[in-house]
């Protein structure tokens, strides 16, 4: 390989046949006189534009169809003209500055001598994981395998997002048991129950991962006193979009039931029917908690689903799933909405120090305003997020923004790659760059678990009944 | 790129892709190992590369021909144009043509490398054969390249039978480097095999009344030629330089653009009417110049990419050191040192 330019904080390379180069990869153009490096990472890959190129591809067009002949070629000097028609243009970003202790530097204010560097390529592994505790292997890279640090997902946000099929959900669960594996409590909400059999090998067997699937009759059971004005409140107004009005009612009539120790829904319901206040109000409170209780979720609220028993299922790296399948919209807002407020509780009480969440195409049931307060409010008492989603508008620019790590599968729609390439931790250019056209499996990887160094990597093969393939009909 | 885009009367001759074989020699182990020794003396020295740019190319490759004025005017020579009637009575015909281009510069010689076309129309479909290239680190490639487009030449007369040898240039011989018994040896051996050379000359130095003679007609003119060899020989002395061919001004057809032809002047005047019909009959005359001859032409011709690609070759082969020249125009003259046509 050779320099061929310089522009901004682009390298241009050409890259003859025989040298093996991708998208993605990292190369060091070490420069011997100053005794340093710059690392460049390959954004794209062009056909280098060779004087004359045109008329050798018109010439050979004419011997496709009419013509036909041999070639005596005793030199064999027809095989350079075909090594420098498929001589290739390196687009490459500059990452930064190796030193001679193989430190990395962002220092990108000097060129490398053209004539006497020497391209390389580079592993960043070690730069990767820069002497992180908790390796976890998220699969490979030409091969070799790439690990990240564990701690670069912790107290962060996370952001999985890519074109259906491309294997947001592998790596979701692959990051998921990971993290359990090494002793984070995990909580996931699963829209398509595709969670629930994770601790199932394909064969059947069963693994060491401690996994507790709940659903509405089966395990999720509130009941409204363990629950607390609170998080009820939040129900009606975040999830029933009960008006601030009645909500005051609601506050009044609640105070009311909890200092006679007789709350629940039945009593609740009856009491809201007797109650002394306008009819609207009435009207709209019955209607709320009428759908509380057609929804099952407080079927038995002598034996309900406790904070104790959400902390014992996730404490020292259990797995809670959460499964909204064939669920209302409506549903699944209370249930996540009652979710959030008893993690909320557990970890204001500091009985956790730090919880993990994995929220799938939480467009479905998170509510507009509630994006903030996760990443904001819930990232600081140590509820920690994980997005997971096809649909890259669904998710507000300011989450882009404010993400941390960023894993990025296959688009085509340019609107979604426009979308995308509002995520801070990397130029939009690279992103473009990167995604397009990668195949299943392969994920742009951004953000602090890569030290910010994107990195394409070919995800880890996961020997867990997923449940996520789509059902076809012909197969 | 093919364009046809000639007017016909009548559908020309399909042409199918059927790969086949010609089963012509290779090139003579001879001019391999002239090739060999001439550029294992590069061993060591030091190279410096041609400059390669698109707009550079065919510099090497342009047609170099003899100046001839011949005085008086065409209507006071008393010269008759004479109709070329295409004869579609199917012909063989064979064209041939080759290429040097120089690749770069040493401190005692330069490098050259050659390439020979044959481009063989047959009754369905058009077969070709490229030797080469073959380098030579020679002081001048004149003599190489003459002497490779010579052999093809003789290989192309040995093979075709009853047909019509397409030859790029002139019948003129008789300089060193282009020695009359060759061409002569070429002709005669064509004619054993009842076949007709015929050269055609892109370009043209000869001149009647001061005027070039492919000037000599207008577009509007239908297919014909003229047969100006009584005045060339009058107006050019006998020796060294021999017209070894009747030389004929020929529009081959109704678009296409005046060129010298040269036709083995051992056939007879109707036999040159006639190669010259079927000629026009056969090949594709694009814009007056035959289709077959036009391909070898493209064949042969090295692209910019080509010459980068030989180099590189030379570069890894023959452990040259390489080493750019400044360029004596682009330091005098900066910007105004190079024009289109000077490297």
């Amino acid at each position: 390989m050779r320099i061929y330019r310089k522009e901004g904080d682009q390298v241009q390379l050409i890259a003859f046949p025989d040298e093996h180069v991708q998208r993605g990869d990292y190369l060091l153009i070490e420069d011997p006189g100053l005794a340093k490096g710059l690392l460049v990472q390959i954004i794209d890959l062009q056909y280098a534009n060779v004087p004359g190129i045109l008329e050798d591809i018109l010439r050979d067009v004419m011997t496709d169809g009419e013509l036909s002949g041999e070639d005596m070629d005793p030199l064999n000097i027809s095989s350079e003209v075909d090594a420098l028609k498929d001589t290739r243009l390196a687009v490459c970003k500059i990452r930064g500055t190796i030193t001679g202790e193989k430190d990395l530097s962002p220092t990108t204010s000097w060129l490398p001598s053209r004539t006497s560097s020497r391209i390389r390529a580079y592993p960043i592994n070690r730069l990767i994981m820069n002497g992180g505790k908790r390796p976890l292997t998220v699969g490979h890279n030409d091969g070799d395998p790439v690990q990240i640090d564990a701690g670069g997902l912790d107290g962060g946000l996370n952001i999985i997002t890519g074109r259906k099929g491309t294997g947001k959900s592998h790596l979701a669960k692959l990051l998921l048991l990971s993290m359990a594996g090494l002793g984070a409590p995990c909580i996931v909400l699963d829209v398509n129950g595709e969670y629930v059999n994770l601790h199932k090998a394909k064969d059947g067997r069963i693994s060491t991962s401690r996994l507790t699937v709940l659903a509405p009759r089966s395990g999720i059971n509130f009941a409204l006193a363990k629950l607390g004005f609170r998080t009820m409140a939040g129900v009606l107004s975040n999830a029933l979009d009960l008006p601030a009005t009645s909500s005051k009612v609601f506050s009044t009539i609640w105070r009311d039931l909890e200092s006679k120790g007789d709350l629940t829904l039945p009593n609740l319901i009856q009491t809201v029917q007797s109650w002394s206040c306008h009819e609207s109000v009435r009207e709209a409170l019955i209607s709320r908690l009428q759908v509380l209780l057609e929804s099952g979720l407080f079927y038995d609220e002598s034996n309900p689903l406790t904070e104790e028993k959400i902390l014992h299922a996730i404490d020292g790296g259990g797995i809670l799933v959460v499964n909204l399948k064939n669920q209302s919209h409506t549903v699944r807002r209370i249930i996540v909405e009652i979710f959030l407020g008893e993690l909320t509780k557990i970890l204001s009480s500091n009985w956790l120090r730090a919880a993990f969440l994995f929220a799938e195409e939480a467009h479905l049931y998170l509510k507009d305003t509630y994006w903030d307060d996760i990443i904001t409010r819930m990232r600081h008492i140590g509820l920690f997020t994980t997005f997971i989603t096809n649909q890259p508008d669904t998710v507000q620019e300011t989450i882009y923004r404010q993400a941390d790590n960023v894993f990025i599968f296959n688009f085509t729609n340019e609107h979604d790659i426009e979308t995308i390439g509002k995520v801070a931790k990397s130029d939009s250019e690279t992103i473009r760059s990167l995604i397009r056209g990668t195949p299943a499996r392969r994920c742009l990887l951004l953000g602090n678990v890569v030290h910010d160094l994107p990195l394409m990597v070919d995800v880890e093969a996961l020997d867990v009944r997923t449940m996520g393939e789509t059902r076809l009909f012909f197969s | 790129m093919l364009h046809r885009t000639q007017e016909t009367s009548e559908p020309l001759q399909q042409i199918k892709s059927i790969p086949e074989v010609i089963g012509l020699p290779s090139i003579p182990e001879s001019l391999v190992e002239l090739s060999t020794r001439s550029m294992q003396s590069l061993q060591g020295s030091k190279f410096n590369p041609r400059p390669v740019c698109l707009v550079e190319m065919g510099v090497d490759d342009a047609d170099s021909e003899e100046r001839l004025e011949i005085g008086g005017s065409i209507t006071s020579s008393g010269l008759k144009r004479h109709p070329i009637n295409p004869n579609k009575e199917f012909v063989p015909v064979v064209a041939c043509d080759a290429s040097s281009v120089k690749i770069g510069e040493t401190d005692n010689g330069m490098i050259f490398a050659i390439r020979a076309v044959g481009v063989w129309r047959q009754q369905s479909k058009i077969l070709y054969t490229r030797w080469g290239p073959l380098l030579f680190h020679v002081p001048n490639s004149e003599y190489v390249s003459q002497y490779v487009e010579r052999w093809v030449q003789e290989v192309l007369s040995e093979s075709l039978k009853d047909g019509i040898l397409l030859i790029d240039g002139s019948l003129t011989a008789g300089t060193p480097d282009n020695p009359a018994a060759r061409v002569n040896k070429i002709l005669a051996t064509a004619r054993h095999n009842n076949s007709v050379v015929i050269g055609i000359s892109k370009a043209t130095q000869l001149t009647v009344g001061g005027r070039n003679i492919l000037g000599l007609t207008n577009d509007k003119d239908t297919p014909h030629q003229i047969d100006i060899s009584s005045l060339v020989e009058s107006e050019y002395p006998p020796y060294p330089v021999r017209f070894l061919g009747r030389v004929y001004v020929a529009k081959l057809s109704s678009d296409g653009f005046l060129f010298r032809t040269d036709i083995d002047r051992e056939s007879s005047e109707e036999e040159a009417q006639l190669a010259l019909d079927r000629l026009a009959g056969t090949d594709v005359i694009f814009h007056g110049y035959p289709e077959t001859l036009r391909i070898a032409h493209i064949f042969s011709t090295f692209t910019a990419n080509e010459i980068l690609a030989v180099q590189r070759f030379v570069a890894s082969n023959h452990h040259i050191t390489l080493q750019s020249r400044p360029s004596l125009r682009r330091s005098l003259f900066g910007p105004f040192g190079t024009s289109r046509y000077v490297a």
